[in-house]
C-alpha cells in the first residue's frame, strides 16, 4: 500500500506531463492543467495574502489581541479600519463614473514609492560610478601578473590588473556614448565609440541571453528529476 | 503520369527539423543525463568564495535574516541555493529569521524546502538541536517591499511586531534576541529570481565589520537566477554585495567550497585539496555530504548546453548552405 507521499508526488507527476503535452500541441488535457494550476496558485495567493500578511500586519492591529487567558496583550488601533475604504477605491477603476477615486489609493503609493527615489538613487548608482573609477596606470612592473598569497601588495597596480581596467573603461565610455541622442553624432571619433559600444552591447545582451538559456535549462532539468529520479527510479525501482 | 517531387537538398533537410523532434531530442538526453549524472570538476569564482567564506567566518552565535523570494517558477536553481544555504546555517549552529518580499507563495516553497534539509541533517546526526522557532523561525510574507525594507532600515524590529509562526510571537523567539536594528544582524541573505534585490540595495545601508580578520563590506549577500545574475554582478562589482552565487553553476561553486575549503595558495592547498583562489583567506570545509541539487544537475545542464551548441551549429551550417546555392544570397 503506498503511503500519502507517493500520491502526492503521483498527483505531481502528472500534473508535469500534462502541461509538458503543450509542447507536442494544445490540447484539452493541457488546458485542463493549466486551468487548474492558475486556479490552485490564485486560490493560494488569496488565502496566503489573508494569513502571511493582512491579518497580522492589519486585522490584528486593528480588532487587538488577548492571550489565551483572555488578558489584553495588546491594544487595538480602531483607526486602521480607515485603511480598507482607501485600499477598496482601487476597485472604482472599473466604474466610468467614479473610477477618478481610484487614483486616490495609486497617488498615495506613487507619493510614497517617488520619496525614496532620491535616496534610492544615491544608494544604488553611486557606489557603482564610485567602483567604475579604476586606474589605468600600473605603478609595479615586478610581476607583471597578479601574485598570490603574501606577495600581493596592498594598493599596487599590476599590469594585468591595469589592461583589464582599460578594457574595463573602453567599455564603460564607449556603451556610454551610443546612448547620445540629443544631437547629431557627426565627429569619426564619436561614430567609431558609439558602433564600438553597439557590438559591445550585443555581446554582454549574447552572454545574458546565453545565461537565461541555462536558467530555463535547469527548470527543464528539476522537472525531469523530480518525474525519473525522485518518483519513478525511488518508488519503483531502489 | 504523376509530377516528380522536387529533391529536397541536405540543407534544406537541416533547416526543416520539427521543433518537436528537437524537444523530444533534449528531453531525451536530459532524462539520460540525470540517470546517468556524475561529479564534474568546477573551479569556484571570487562572488561564491566571498559568499562561503562571510558564512564561514561569521560567529555562530549571530543571526542570519534569510529573505526567500523565489515560488515554485525557479526552482531548479533557487531551491538548490536555498538548501545549500540551510544546510551551512544548520550545520554551523546559525539562527535564522525567514521571510519573503515577493509572491505570498514564496515564505510556503521555502518552509518546505528548510523543513526537508533540516530533516535530512537529523536523520544523518541523531544528536542534531534544530528546531523551529528556537533555531529558525517562520515569519511570512511582506507585501509592498519598498515600503517595508525602509522600514528594516528605520527600525528592524517594529517590522516584525505583531507577527506570528505556529502562534508564537516571533519577537519572543530566539531569533530575534538582541536583534533591535538591522546592523545587529551577522547576514542579510537575500534568494531571489526578481528584482526585489534591487529594492534591498536601495534602502538598506550596513555598518561594514570583521569577521575573524576577514573585512565584511556590506552584510547584504545574494543568490540569484541566472537571468538576473549579470546584472546582479555590478553590485557586487560596486562592493553592495559581500559574496553572490548565480544561477546553477554559483550553486555548483557554493557545494564544492562546502566539500573542500578554500585556501589563498597552491602551496597551503597541497595538504587537504581545497579550491584555490588566489589572496583568499583561509576557510575550512563543512563536514558532511556536500553533493546537493547543484551538482545532481550539473552533468545534465552541460549535456543539454552541448545539445543547444549543437543545434546552433547545424542551422548555422544549413543557412550557409543554403545561402551557396543561391550564389551567396540571401
Amino acid at each position: 500500500m503506498r503511503d500519502f507521499e507517493f500520491w502526492k508526488m503521483a498527483v505531481g507527476v502528472i500534473c508535469t506531463l500534462g502541461l509538458y503535452s503543450v509542447l507536442y500541441r494544445e490540447t484539452k488535457v493541457y488546458r485542463f492543467f493549466e486551468h487548474m494550476f492558475l486556479g490552485l496558485a490564485a486560490g493560494f495567493s488569496l488565502v496566503a495574502l489573508w494569513t502571511e500578511t493582512l491579518k497580522s500586519v492589519w486585522w490584528d492591529k486593528m480588532v487587538g489581541q488577548v492571550d489565551a487567558e483572555g488578558k489584553v496583550t495588546s491594544m487595538g488601533y480602531p483607526l486602521y479600519i480607515l485603511l480598507l475604504p482607501i485600499g477598496l477605491m482601487a476597485y472604482f477603476v472599473f466604474s466610468k463614473k467614479s473610477n477618478w477615486m481610484s487614483r486616490i489609493p495609486i497617488g498615495i503609493i506613487l507619493g510614497l514609492w517617488a520619496g525614496q527615489q532620491a535616496d534610492n538613487w544615491i544608494k544604488t548608482f553611486w557606489p557603482q560610478i564610485y567602483g567604475s573609477m579604476k586606474p589605468i596606470v600600473p605603478n609595479t612592473f615586478d610581476p607583471i601578473f597578479v601574485p598570490g598569497g603574501a606577495a600581493n601588495i596592498p594598493n599596487a597596480v599590476y599590469v594585468t590588473q591595469a589592461v583589464n581596467n582599460v578594457i574595463f573603461l573602453v567599455t564603460l565610455l564607449s556603451v556610454m556614448s551610443y546612448f547620445f541622442f540629443s544631437f547629431e553624432i557627426k565627429s569619426r571619433f564619436l561614430k567609431g565609440t558609439t558602433t564600438l559600444g553597439r557590438w559591445l552591447l550585443m555581446i554582454g545582451f549574447g552572454a545574458i541571453f546565453g545565461s537565461t538559456v541555462m536558467t530555463r535549462f535547469t527548470l527543464l532539468i528539476d522537472r525531469m528529476y523530480f518525474v525519473f529520479i525522485e518518483f519513478l527510479k525511488t518508488n519503483f525501482f531502489s | 503520369m504523376s509530377t516528380p517531387m522536387p529533391k529536397t537538398s541536405f540543407a534544406e533537410k537541416l533547416m526543416a527539423v520539427p521543433s518537436r523532434a528537437l524537444y523530444l531530442v533534449l528531453a531525451i538526453v536530459i532524462i539520460i543525463s540525470v540517470f546517468l549524472s556524475r561529479p564534474l570538476p568546477n573551479q569556484p569564482n571570487p562572488p561564491a568564495a566571498d559568499f562561503y567564506t562571510a558564512l564561514m567566518k561569521m560567529p555562530a552565535d549571530k543571526v542570519v535574516a534569510v529573505q526567500s523570494d523565489f515560488t515554485n517558477s525557479t526552482r531548479g536553481e533557487s531551491a538548490g541555493q536555498l538548501e545549500a544555504l540551510t544546510r551551512i546555517l544548520v550545520r554551523r549552529g546559525i539562527r535564522f529569521i525567514l521571510y519573503a518580499g515577493a509572491d505570498p507563495q514564496a515564505p510556503t516553497v521555502a518552509t518546505n524546502i528548510v523543513e526537508r534539509i533540516i530533516k535530512e541533517e537529523k536523520a544523518v546526526n541523531p544528536s542534531l538541536q534544530y528546531e523551529r522557532n528556537v533555531h529558525w523561525v517562520r515569519v511570512g510574507n511582506f507585501t509592498n517591499l519598498d515600503n517595508t525594507a525602509r522600514l528594516f532600515q528605520t527600525n528592524f524590529r517594529e517590522a516584525f511586531r505583531g507577527r506570528e509562526d505556529n502562534g508564537v510571537d516571533v519577537l519572543g523567539t530566539p531569533p530575534f534576541e538582541g536583534i533591535n536594528t538591522i546592523n545587529d544582524l551577522g547576514l542579510y541573505v537575500n534568494v531571489t529570481a526578481s528584482s526585489t534585490l534591487d529594492v534591498l540595495i536601495g534602502r538598506l545601508q550596513f555598518t561594514p565589520t570583521t569577521y575573524d580578520g576577514v573585512p565584511i563590506r556590506s552584510k547584504l549577500m545574494a543568490m540569484v537566477t541566472g537571468v538576473i545574475g549579470p546584472e546582479a554582478v555590478n553590485y557586487y562589482k560596486a562592493q553592495q554585495l559581500a559574496g553572490l552565487v548565480v544561477g546553477l553553476n554559483g550553486t555548483v561553486e557554493l557545494e564544492t567550497l562546502m566539500g573542500r575549503g578554500l585556501e589563498g595558495s597552491k602551496e597551503a592547498a597541497s595538504a587537504n585539496n581545497a579550491v584555490v583562489i588566489d589572496g583568499r583567506p583561509s576557510v575550512a570545509k563543512l563536514e558532511g555530504n556536500s553533493v546537493g541539487r547543484g551538482s545532481q544537475y550539473y552533468f545534465a545542464l552541460h549535456t543539454a548546453m552541448g545539445l543547444l551548441i549543437l543545434a546552433v551549429i547545424v542551422g548555422n551550417v544549413g543557412t550557409a548552405l543554403q545561402k551557396s546555392k543561391r550564389g551567396g544570397k540571401r
